[in-house]
């Protein structure tokens, strides 16, 4: 975090956080310091939320993405960008709530759709998202096409995911969606654990497979669903940080959970240190770091592992 | 206990699905406190009977009692205090300890749980495996700790029920023989044991009770003794019993 504070568009000693009413004191307070606690959260929401998909799959290769929660939220805040009501004074809190509201409601369609054409093999689920996620994709392309450059500069910005606004109002709207659902996901670590085994397995341990899957997903949906709407979409750390903790603790997600929001939220912070500073004064875009660095990690990891046979 | 209670039983059962007929009217009790061996030849119905009385396969007609009470009317927790049942395959999504999987089975557990997981890894010779991740064991090993967790959950013995698809498949002879002997233990503790077997020496040195099934039909019921025997065989496999090599069936 000490990092992190002193490194930006201008480098500055941490401690100056501290230092009355100086503007580098202001600066680190108001502007750096709320934007590594948003940081942290979303890479620890991020990570927690990538386990799960991953254990309720039990899949290495689910993410939360591919859930529709994320092209969803993309969709419904290009949708609202498009449509902007005239006059309107909290344009962040209008694109977040319906990106949000978007992310959610496309999780729970896809549900309703796998329930719907009841097969058992969660594995449908996936495949229903893989063809969702192409639908909103050609979809918010159609909507680019519509588009005025300025929207289309402001979608291409929110669509890679940054830190670059959040204020406290930011990590105080994380907070109240992140803690208690991200404490009500950790305390489904007894089932995870038992789905690992397969549904009916867990069945016979006493859970209920199916109503425990949707809560799980609903959980992943609020959670994702406000980092999107707060941050953009930010790629690869959902998939990527499951597996690297997994190589630390093993799968038991009682020691799982609390070690990738650790990792997942120092990850964070750090990528977006480098947002700041490899092109200083200029910001990267985070989600285009975490995907630059992160897809070429995970084919390395690729060559390393077991998980995958 | 009197061996005359019953644990499980099966009244008027029928199953049927896209068009086959997997469980033809079958009637039938499991004493308490007794191990049943159920044989057959294979997609006679053995697994599907077993999917039946652990409530994954619901029933078209009949009813299937659960320690004297309507299966339908268990909900799953209940019924996990209860029953516990080893699929005839078993898999793991990620890399969990030997010692992990096996508590997944303590979870229901009114005592302590790693005392529990503990003594059943004991009773299975499994301690020195314990911290092993469950993906590097041999076939066998693999076998014997899903074996650990499903007796995890049962093992209390008394009121509990434990299905058991092929426990024996993979094991070597030293370790079916240990099996053998534990189940034997928490039979006499209590337990109700419904296996599937391949080995009828085993089945007749072992169960208590032997069911024969064909094409998802009774063939016979009752106590070894009375049960194990030529005709019941020949109807069921369609071979001679003791196998002789003069059998026509098996010289062709």
């Amino acid at each position: 975090m000490s990092v992190s504070l002193a490194f930006g568009a201008s480098t500055l000693n941490p401690l100056q956080v501290f230092d009355g009413a100086s503007v580098q004191a202001d600066i680190l307070r108001n502007l750096r310091l709320p934007r590594i606690v948003a940081a942290a959260l979303i890479g620890a929401a991020l990570a927690v939320s990538g386990v799960t998909v991953q254990g309720i799959f039990r899949n290495p290769l689910a993410e939360p993405a591919l859930i529709g929660v994320s092209s969803g939220a993309a969709f419904t805040a290009a949708l609202a960008l498009l449509v902007l009501p005239a006059g309107l004074l909290w344009l962040d809190l209008y694109i977040a709530a319906a990106a949000f509201v978007g992310g959610v409601l496309v999780s729970y369609l896809i549900y309703s759709y796998f329930s719907y054409i009841k097969v058992q093999n969660t594995g449908f689920l996936l495949l229903i998202g893989i063809a969702v996620n192409a639908l909103l994709a050609a979809a918010i392309g159609l909507l680019n096409f519509t588009a005025d450059s300025d929207q289309l500069r402001q979608l291409f910005f929110w669509s890679m995911g940054g830190f670059g606004n959040l204020g406290w109002s930011a990590v105080i709207t994380l907070m109240i969606f992140l803690i208690p659902a991200g404490g009500y996901l950790f305390k489904q670590h007894q089932a995870l654990n038992a789905l690992l085994l397969g549904d009916q397995e867990a069945a016979h341990l006493g859970f209920n497979v199916q109503r425990d899957t949707r809560l799980l997903l609903l959980l992943v949906a609020l959670i994702v669903g406000a980092t999107v709407a707060v941050a953009g979409i930010i790629g690869f750390v959902g998939l990527v940080v499951p597996h690297i903790c997994r190589r630390i603790t093993g799968a038991n997600h009682q020691q799982l959970f609390p070690v990738a929001a650790l990792v997942g939220a120092i990850l964070m912070v750090l990528t977006d240190v480098l947002s700041r500073v490899v092109l200083a004064p200029a910001e990267i875009p985070v989600g285009l770091i975490t995907a630059l660095l992160g897809a070429p990690f995970f084919l390395w990891l690729l060559s390393t592992r077991r998980e995958m046979n | 206990m009197s061996a005359q209670k019953l644990a499980v039983s099966l009244n008027e059962v029928s199953l049927a699905r896209s068009s086959v007929d997997h469980l033809q009217n079958i009637t039938v009790g499991f004493p308490a406190a007794s191990h049943t061996v159920i044989l057959g030849e294979n997609g006679s119905g053995k697994s599907t009977l077993l999917d039946v009385i652990s409530g994954d396969i619901k029933i078209e007609q009949g009813v299937v009692s659960v320690l004297d009470k309507d299966l339908q009317l268990y909900n799953l927790p209940e019924l996990a205090k209860h029953r516990a049942y080893l699929k005839q395959h078993q898999r793991l999504g990620f890399d969990l300890s030997v010692s992990d999987v096996v508590k997944l089975g303590a979870i229901n557990a009114e005592v302590n749980r790693d005392a529990l997981v503990s003594e059943v890894l004991q009773a299975l010779e499994l301690e020195s495996l314990r911290d092993q991740l469950y993906p590097n064991l041999s076939g066998g090993e693999k076998k014997r700790v899903q074996i650990a967790r499903v007796l995890t959950q049962c093992w209390q013995a008394e009121n509990q029920i434990c299905l058991l698809d092929e426990p024996m498949s993979s094991l070597d002879i030293r370790h079916q023989l240990h099996l053998l002997k534990l189940l034997n233990r928490l039979t006499k503790q209590g337990l109700t044991l419904i296996s599937v077997m391949h080995d009828l020496d085993l089945a007749e040195q072992e169960a208590d009770f032997l069911l024969f099934l064909k094409t998802g039909k009774l063939v016979g019921f009752g106590p070894v003794r009375e049960v194990f025997n030529n005709e019941n065989i020949q109807k069921t496999f369609d071979v001679g019993w003791p196998l002789t090599t003069s059998d026509e069936k098996l010289q062709t």
